[in-house]
């Protein structure tokens, strides 16, 4: 008790002074139109600051959400401009006309420099991934799964020799279809495209639609180079490919409704 | 004792009047140059004996900030800046104190002190107020170059009027 007191006696002036002070400063900030202004300015501007920097950092946290999220979007986006594509060219009302639902999925590894080239995705059997389907990234096409497991699944990459992608020249009839024999991940070759077409250098190649691992009119990508085949009838073309592998880390599984029914017909011309 | 409190109580009240009703008046514009201002209400805080104690310094200076402040109409400002002024008022008499110490109980006036010191002693004071004060009143460091111009003019035109009203007036206590 008696160092209570003496600690007032000793600081008392102090006190007293910050007590003025602190009057001074509620007055100063309260009534007077230009002093309130500033203080009011100034510490908008401060816990404004300090708003902006806590939300970065909780940004940050729930970046994973918010990409999970906008993938989503982004799958029933691309779903939609698929389907709609779809009714837009089929013109008869009694062809039932072929649906597509798309899955978004992350990307957990891949490979990019061997000869034959893998991705595995994060999701699997249990969101919907079945054993043929196609990939598609942000810019162009990334391949088709080839294995599934329960949450897991496999594709088999562009950048894979085994690799046929039957491909079109856009706003052309002509087809063909895309090999990765260059060994560089942003090149592949176009085969078989026959020597009467017009071929032009940056002549964008799309999918054909021909099978129903991909909707037609997907882009692949542009061409950078061609030549006829020694002796042959057909364009040997160089492609650039779209999609840049290096960073691509999103994916979209293209499920296709009449699959199984089409794929059963092939198997039985075969 | 007590015609020291009644001689005290009339200096506060005539150098309140003489800022208000007087100074306040007085407008020192030279062309575009209008940063000076005759601010003096602060001698009497600094001129209190040196055995007052330091509590009823620092309320004195508030009570007579916030009684300038009504005439400014500037709530706080003023009364800000005489009670940081009153509280450091014993720093600075620390630290001009002489080696043989003051004299007990002993008024702050021409015949107490050497000229010199009490120069010193005033100037200090009142460039801190002033300082206080500008600043307070400028809100922001913004202006700082006008701030520093407010000072500096102020703290001429100021402390030559009050080393002319002393030398004139000479308290005794």
């Amino acid at each position: 008790m008696r160092n209570i007191v003496l600690f007032i006696v000793k600081y008392g002036p102090f006190f007293l002074f910050l007590l003025f002070q602190i009057i001074c400063f509620w007055l100063i900030t309260n009534f007077n139109q230009k002093q309130k202004s500033i203080f009011i300015n100034s510490s908008n501007l401060f816990s404004g600051y300090l708003i902006e920097q806590t939300d970065k950092v909780s940004n940050f946290f729930s970046l994973d959400e918010e990409n999970e999220a906008l993938r989503k979007e982004n799958a029933k986006l691309l779903q939609e401009i698929l389907n709609i594509r779809v009714e837009r060219t089929s013109n008869s009302i009694d062809t039932v006309s072929n649906k597509y639902t798309v899955i978004s999925s992350k990307i957990c590894s891949k490979s990019l420099d061997l000869r034959n080239n893998h991705l595995t995705l994060c999701k699997g059997e249990k969101d919907g991934i079945r054993k043929g389907m196609g990939v598609i990234g942000k810019k162009g096409i990334l391949g088709l799964i080839n294995q599934t497991s329960e949450s897991y699944s496999s594709v088999l990459s562009v950048l894979h020799s085994q690799t046929r992608i039957s491909v079109a020249l856009k706003n052309q009839k002509h087809h063909g279809y895309l090999i990765w024999d260059t060994g560089d991940p942003k090149y592949a070759t176009l085969h078989a495209i026959r020597k009467y077409a017009e071929l032009n250098i940056g002549d964008t190649i799309v999918t054909s639609g021909y099978s129903t691992i991909f909707p037609k009119g997907i882009e692949v990508g542009s061409i950078v180079d061609y030549k006829i085949e020694t002796g042959g009838e057909v364009f040997l073309t160089k492609i650039l490919l779209f999609e840049d592998f290096n960073v691509s880390d999103e994916a979209y599984v293209i499920n296709s409704i009449l699959k199984t029914e089409f794929d059963s017909l092939t198997v039985i011309n075969e | 004792m007590n015609s020291v409190l009644i001689h005290h109580i009339v200096r506060f009240v005539v150098f309140i009047f003489l800022q208000v009703i007087v100074l306040n008046r007085i407008n020192l514009t030279f062309g575009s140059f209008n940063y000076a201002h005759l601010l003096i209400y602060s001698i009497p805080i600094i001129l209190l004996p040196l055995n007052t104690p330091r509590p009823v310094t620092i309320c004195l200076g508030f009570v007579v900030g916030l009684i300038i402040d009504l005439f400014f109409d500037s709530p706080g400002i003023h009364a800000s800046a005489l009670t940081a002024t009153a509280f450091c008022r014993k720093y600075i008499l620390q630290l001009l104190e002489p080696i043989e110490g003051y004299k007990v109980g002993s008024a702050i006036n021409l015949t107490n002190m050497r000229m010199p010191w009490l120069l010193g002693y005033i100037s200090i004071l009142l460039f801190f107020h002033l300082c206080w004060y500008f600043s307070i009143e400028a809100f922001s460091f913004v202006y700082l170059k006008e701030i520093l111009l407010r000072i500096i003019s102020s703290f001429i035109v100021s402390y030559v009027l009050t080393i002319l009203i002393l030398i004139i007036y000479n308290p005794k206590y």
